[in-house]
């Protein structure tokens, strides 16, 4: 039999990194220019084609509706990103399960998925912004119970033909089929993120999908709490061993060659950020949470150290273009990141990553796993026609 | 599992999910991290003491629970209770703090409405320098009494400053912090700014002592969220409202200075004893002094536990009605199920800390400067629950300033 080298590109990887962004408008506190809603989005759209330029493996899109935040839709980002890129995943960072109707997503990210020939995931968050909530009739106090049902009804438009449903904070649905099906019949992949509900680990163990801990505010012994509670309740619903459970961590760089550099360049920047800025210094914020400003080789300790209290994970995505950084400095950081971080980070995640761990998500793998579980099942059925046959001609 | 998704409709996967993480967060909480605890002491007085002997019972406690690692002791603000000698705290912190090594000692709270907040930025500041890093400054918003009481604790009358709240906590902040605060004066007419007035709590502060907004309502969820500050929700008084709270105050969380992440614990009522039995014989003084307070009785000091024990017979049903209802809430118990309570408490409200307020009321044979029954509520629960810290003297030398990354 002859190599399979007419085999498209091999998607699979142990890990994927990426990047992720918020969409934030803010002013450059050095040069005082006022991004647009418009030029901020075309500087998005660039950063994330530039991610697959340098050999990043993902982009994700948050979803905000209230200001200083500029993407309401990330669907729509992903989309135009999707015609415009060959092999980039598009994912989200995150896709409010709160506060859409999970109908709306099943039928968008379905046809995100085959407008992307499977390049897509998603990761499902709730959103801390109150406001936001009424604004599409809910309430952030329920924030847990709609994340549980919304997330309920979404898997299953996805997984079977026709629904009939009802539920809290929804009208009812009679025999209700979402379009487009599923490409290849296969869902797309969902990271549950979560920085502090154990609800949200529970769930993503609770169904076998992944677990994505944005760990940029918090110290690491909380972080390892969350993962070690997710990977120890992935195992308990059967789902594989709890190192085989799915995790993702966000992270937050800044580089330059000289780390002194990074500092005095970044430090304007930090300190009028929103949400962290006029609050902490840089420098207890980056003692006390994952951000790092340095030299590439510190990136690359940090992110390595990751790994001493997430286990092996699968997917690492870091915040690179927020708080009024231009873009030329943003597409010279994942120049770097693309250059000189993630290959090392490649070649030392590899070594002395146990067999079993699983590799990073992709279409292709869910497919390939879809099928051997549909092969199994039917080897099954065919040994239980066996037995039968056996038993009427006893 | 698709199969028995689809058996279970949404709801109960819902209700799955949620019950699960209940049920075993906690386990994985107390397998990751050991819990901290702390106590909150209004000094109470039964019928055998005076309020020196109370004191000395409260010195007593305060020493013990420094001995068994416990992390911190704070004292409440209460006038004119016939049971309750903690008026002043920050005269308690000062003499607690002078009989205690390395336990952190702190109000639960300041009634900020009653007092000028230069005076209470001006206490904390001496009990600050006399004991580095263990002086915490908890303020409240209620009165903690009536208009009577507050008209003679304000020299300008029966109005406290609660409209003024939000600006006397910043108030104080500024005060406190090494670098002061500047007050404008004069100015406004004629293009005049008027004069920069440079005022601090004391003279070189080396640091500033933590400040918590404590609370029973949204309100100070929400004013310590925005100003980036530390918060407890009075859980204790009710049981009820603490995870709205809660949700509140970490979803609107904003890092400030002092902190770049929520900080937060659980207060519970606990009397634990060698027998659940013994628990709730030792909860009832208690327990009935709360019931008539909720009810509008007169009070007076609290009850032996002998005479709790006696009173029972009597008890209005509406009284005993209120009393069965407040002991399902505290905890009363023997150690091994009184600690699962505490850590299940933690896990569901996701926190790493439980401030214990010890309920055990004193028989007629003890001794009246010491207390018992509290001090083998905190011995049993540190049994269970505390792991004694190797470093403690090492960790009462950190910069208060890097709590957040307690």
């Amino acid at each position: 039999m002859t190599q399979a080298t007419t085999q498209p590109q091999d998607t699979r990887k142990a890990m994927q990194f990426g990047i992720f962004s918020v969409g934030d408008i803010t002013r450059n506190p050095v040069t005082g220019e006022e991004p647009t809603d418009a030029s901020r989005l075309q500087d998005v759209l660039r950063i994330a084609q530039h991610a697959e330029e340098v050999g990043l493996d993902v982009f994700a899109m948050g979803e905000h509706h209230n200001p200083p935040f500029m993407p309401s839709s990330p669907v729509a980002i992903n989309s135009w990103l999707a015609a415009k890129t060959e092999r980039l995943i598009l994912s989200t960072a995150t896709t409010l399960i709160t506060t859409n109707d999970p109908v709306r997503i099943a039928e968008e990210y379905a046809m995100l998925q085959h407008l992307s020939g499977g390049r897509m995931d998603l990761t499902l968050g709730r959103g801390n912004t109150g406001p936001v909530y009424p604004w599409f009739g809910e309430d952030i106090r329920q924030g847990i119970p709609l994340a549980l049902e919304k997330y309920a009804l979404l898997r299953r438009l996805w997984r079977e033909e026709f629904v009939d449903w009802s539920g809290q904070f929804r009208t009812p649905l009679q025999g209700f089929q979402s379009t487009p099906r599923p490409l290849d019949g296969v869902p797309p992949f969902v990271w549950h993120g979560s920085i502090r509900s154990p609800e949200i680990a529970e769930q993503a163990a609770y169904y076998g999908d992944g677990f994505f801990s944005n760990h940029i505010f918090w110290p690491a012994e909380h972080t390892a709490k969350m993962i070690g509670y997710y990977r120890q309740r992935f195992e308990h619903y059967g789902h594989g061993t709890a190192a085989q459970a799915i995790v993702g961590l966000g992270g937050q760089a800044f580089m330059r060659k000289n780390s002194q550099d990074a500092v005095n360049e970044f430090r304007p920047y930090f300190n009028e950020a929103p949400v962290y800025g006029n609050g902490p210094s840089l420098e207890d914020f980056t003692a006390q949470t994952p951000l790092t400003v340095g030299s590439p080789q510190q990136v690359i300790d940090r992110t390595l150290g990751f790994r001493e209290y997430a286990g092996d994970y699968q997917r690492q995505l870091w915040l690179m273009d927020h708080a009024g950084l231009p873009l030329k400095t943003v597409l010279e950081q994942l120049d770097l990141l693309g250059g000189e971080v993630v290959p090392v980070l490649r070649k030392e995640f590899a070594k002395n990553r146990p067999a079993g761990v699983p590799d990073a998500p992709t279409h292709d793998n869910l497919k390939a796993a879809a099928a051997a579980a549909a092969l199994v099942e039917k080897a099954a059925e065919k040994s239980a026609e066996d037995v039968e046959l056996m038993e009427v001609g006893s | 599992m698709v199969l028995a998704e689809r058996r279970r409709g949404n709801q109960s996967i819902s209700r799955i999910i949620v019950r699960q993480t209940s049920a075993e967060w906690c386990g994985h909480v107390k397998a990751g991290s050991p819990l901290k605890l702390s106590v909150l002491d209004l000094v109470p007085v039964h019928t055998e003491q005076s309020s020196s002997d109370a004191i000395a019972a409260s010195i007593a406690l305060a020493k013990r629970a420094d001995d068994l690692g416990f992390e911190r002791y704070w004292v409440a603000e209460h006038h004119n209770m016939p049971a309750v000698a903690a008026t002043n705290p920050p005269v308690l912190i000062g003499i607690i703090a002078a009989n205690t090594d390395r336990i952190r000692v702190g109000s639960g709270g300041v009634m900020l409405p009653n007092h000028s907040p230069l005076v209470i930025a001006e206490q904390f500041a001496v009990l600050e320098a006399a004991f580095p890093a263990r002086i915490d400054l908890g303020i409240g918003r209620a009165p903690g009494s009536d208009p009577v009481i507050t008209a003679l604790l304000r020299s300008s009358g029966a109005t406290s400053d609660v409209d003024e709240f939000p600006k006397n906590v910043q108030d104080i902040r500024m005060l406190l912090s090494p670098d002061g605060a500047t007050l404008r004066l004069g100015g406004g007419r004629g293009g005049d700014s008027g004069r920069d007035y440079a005022i601090k709590a004391t003279p070189l502060a080396a640091a500033a002592s933590p400040i918590w907004l404590l609370g029973s309502s949204d309100y100070s969820a929400r004013l310590a969220a925005s100003l980036g500050l530390p918060y407890v929700f009075a859980h204790h008084f009710s049981g009820e409202g603490t995870a709205q709270a809660l949700a509140l105050y970490r979803d609107g969380f904003t890092p400030s200075e002092d902190l770049a992440a929520p900080r937060t614990f659980l207060t519970v009522n606990a009397v634990v004893a060698d027998t659940a039995e013994e628990a709730r014989a030792l909860a009832l003084p208690q327990l009935q002094q709360m019931a008539r307070l909720r009810s509008g009785l007169p009070l007076g000091p609290q009850v032996t536990v002998e005479e709790a024990a006696a009173a029972t017979a009597d008890l209005p049903p509406a009284l005993q009605d209120l009393i069965d209802r407040m002991s399902e809430r505290w905890i009363i118990d023997a150690p091994g199920p009184a600690a699962t309570r505490i850590r299940a408490l933690a896990a569901q409200f996701g926190v790493d800390e439980v401030m214990i307020s010890p309920g055990a009321g004193s028989s007629v044979p003890d001794d009246p400067r010491t207390a018992p029954g509290r001090i083998r509520t905190l011995e049993l629960l540190a049994a269970e629950l505390v792991t004694i810290r190797g470093n403690s003297v090492a960790g009462s030398a950190v910069d208060p300033n890097v709590h957040a990354n307690e």
